[in-house]
């Protein structure tokens, strides 16, 4: 039998076991409240920089957007303009938080640029509690019980959001009928610009201009309007510049928008180390063959002056193939009378021209019907200078025509289908249509490119 | 152990079982001092650790934020400064502030978006035993007893696009006073300006 002492010291043993175990156990459970708290920290900065991650990638789908000019799974426009893209919400696997998506708003509050509004939202991991620094707080500003925007409970759906602003400008002005430097001067109420389709039989027929499915995006700008006299022509869309007021507005259909800043990108030189000819003057009828879209061939010549009569092919690299051709010409190029170039269908055709470029008559056949598979260039000269351009006598002309230091006469009128870039436009004589077509910034003619990133730190 | 019972008298440990008890208890004791203060020791050094490193993440990432809007930078190496010119994009001071609409203006050979009339200066340094950020003028404490923090500001990209971010921090934990020590708590960051 234990005496009473004995007993005792036994009591003792077990509440100082009792009490080393309590002690333990707070110290184990600090440890991990400390743990615990710096892991959701990390989670919660993660989670932080996903949210860029997913505002840059809904960013980069209305870059995308734009690029291709094809806003298929987006909203609107509503009301004010406003493009909406919800983007599906994305999982992935490892430690942390395992969703995320993006919010993207799209709008043009001048005309002259897109403003992309994207704000990407990631899921936050483990429980709603903020971080153990509060400077981490006022940082990632995270919405753990309710939206921060919004004030709208999230019922368990902690998260944070970021949102970014970019600002788009188009390096490319193949977005209107005709975007001119400086002046631009039409002669009478007979012309007009319009838009169509090529690609959407909604919008034209068989990928041609109908005049029942006209579209009101024949769009007109000059960056500096000085000299500048519409005289009445119709403009069924937008007439934008800056400068002196234009004149003989009244039957402009759209918008007048003033001021207009847009950045027109020279033409350079073509800096080919190797053709796959270099050719003397082209002057009677010769066939050009195209290589794949993907090897083009590359002429050089040094002019090309068609006498009458004689046709200027480009043929496709087999029968029923695609096929892409370039040509380069130091010198001029001119046509005279009845002589053609003749774009065979199938093949994309780019013709760089240093020298003055002359078309009259009907001298462009571009038998694929789109614009975007003839693209006349008229390359800006180093020094500054300016050069001539004439098309008309009733020409009916498939082409894009993209000569930014070029003074551009339209004489005698004629059928434009496409989209035009100079230095300055004036018809002379007979009425002018130009048709815009919408389909080229989908063939690659405009590249959306970043004006500005910033984002909303609030 | 045998005890040797005192006529009258109550059973006793003899002076050196006595002796050797408290030695033993001693040691024991001591050891156990040792143990937990070296025990404390480390974690406290693991907790100075594990803040500083969230500290660095958060000193990063309140500077990647800014150089990836940024207009210019500017680096001064003492003390070792970084200095960047914001967009003006507020229209109005905290807290109510509105997102300006910009506008497009000719910079240099292409057409840049401008927000506001006078961009926003902000500035990052440690100052005291803190780390802030400078808002023309308004500082903003982003970490505290941060006195052995050593940034490294590098902006010497010849495209001028990236910024980058070295932070260093002494732990306390440490054998020996070696440089290595810092050397290994090394965090860096690379920015890229968007805007250039």
């Amino acid at each position: 039998m234990r005496s009473q002492a004995e007993a005792r010291h036994s009591g003792g043993v077990l509440v100082v076991t009792l009490l080393t175990i309590v002690v333990l156990s707070l110290l184990a459970a600090h440890v991990c409240r400390i743990v615990t708290a710096r892991t959701r920290t990390f989670y919660q900065a993660a989670s932080w920089n996903e949210a860029l991650s997913a505002a840059d990638a809904g960013a980069d789908l209305a870059m995308a957007a734009l690029r291709a000019s094809d806003w298929t799974g987006w909203q609107g426009p509503d009301a004010n303009g406003v493009r909406t893209l919800q983007t599906p919400v994305l999982t992935h696997g490892g430690e942390g938080n395992a969703t995320f998506s993006a919010l993207v708003k799209v709008d043009s509050p001048s005309g002259s640029y897109y403003r992309i509004r994207s704000t990407g939202i990631a899921q936050l991991a483990g429980a709603a509690v903020a971080s153990y620094d509060k400077q981490d707080n006022r940082l990632r500003h995270l919405s753990l019980r309710s939206d921060r925007d919004s004030g709208t409970k999230i019922n368990g759906q902690s998260r944070v959001a970021r949102a970014i602003e970019v600002i788009a400008r188009g390096a490319n002005a193949y977005t209107r009928a005709l975007l001119v430097s400086k002046s631009f001067n039409a002669n009478n109420s007979g012309s007009f610009a319009d838009s169509f389709d090529s690609g959407d039989p909604a919008k034209s027929t068989n990928g041609m201009y109908d005049l029942t499915k006209r579209q009101s995006n024949g769009n007109i700008a000059s960056i500096d309007s000085t000299g500048a006299d519409l005289n009445g022509m119709y403009i069924y869309g937008n007439l934008s510049y800056s400068g002196p007021a234009i004149p003989n507005t009244q039957n402009v259909q759209g918008k007048i928008i003033t001021p207009f800043v847009q950045n027109i990108p020279p033409v350079p030189k073509p800096s080919w180390t190797t053709v796959t000819a270099n050719m003397s003057t082209i002057s009677t009828s010769t066939t050009l063959k195209a290589g794949t879209p993907g090897s083009p061939t590359r002429y050089k010549v040094s002019d090309i002056k068609l006498a009458k009569g004689a046709a200027l092919t480009f043929s496709p690299p087999a029968a029923g193939q695609p096929g892409a051709v370039e040509v380069w010409v130091p010198g001029d190029f001119t046509t005279d009378g009845t002589a053609q170039v003749i774009t065979q269908s199938g093949v994309t055709v780019k013709i760089f021209t240093e020298g003055q470029i002359v078309l009259l008559g009907n001298a462009v056949l571009n038998q694929s019907n789109v614009a975007a598979a003839m693209q006349f260039f008229g390359v800006t000269p180093s020094d500054g200078t300016t050069r001539s351009a004439q098309v008309g006598g009733s020409a009916e002309f498939i082409a894009v025509l993209n000569a930014p230091a070029y003074d551009l006469k339209i004489n005698g009128g004629g059928e434009f289908f496409g989209s035009f870039i100079l230095r300055t436009v004036s018809m002379v004589g007979g009425n002018t249509a130009i048709h815009y077509d919408e389909a080229l910034p989908r063939s690659g003619g405009i590249l959306w490119t970043m004006a500005s990133w910033t984002e909303d730190v609030r | 152990m045998n005890r040797r019972i005192i006529k009258g008298g109550r059973a006793a440990f003899t002076l050196v079982e006595a002796i050797i008890g408290a030695a033993v208890s001693s040691i024991v004791l001591a050891t156990l001092a040792t143990g937990s203060i070296a025990l404390m020791k480390s974690y406290n050094a693991s907790e100075d650790y594990s803040t500083a490193q969230a500290d660095q993440l958060r000193v990063l990432d309140y500077i990647s934020r800014d150089v990836r809007r940024a207009l210019t930078v500017t680096v001064t190496a003492t003390p070792p400064k970084l200095i960047l010119t914001l967009p003006d994009q507020y229209a109005a001071a905290n807290p109510n502030r509105t997102f300006r609409t910009p506008t497009m203006t000719t910079q240099g050979t292409t057409l840049g978006a401008t927000y506001g009339t006078t961009p926003v200066t902000v500035s990052y340094y440690v100052t005291g035993s803190t780390f802030v950020r400078n808002e023309n003028g308004a500082l903003t404490v982003i970490a505290n007893a941060v006195a052995d923090f050593q940034p490294v500001f590098d902006a010497t990209d010849p495209a001028a696009k990236t910024v980058n971010t070295a932070l260093t921090f002494a732990p306390i934990f440490r054998r020996f006073l070696s440089s290595d020590a810092r050397t290994a708590t090394r965090l860096t960051s690379r920015a890229v300006m968007r805007n250039n």
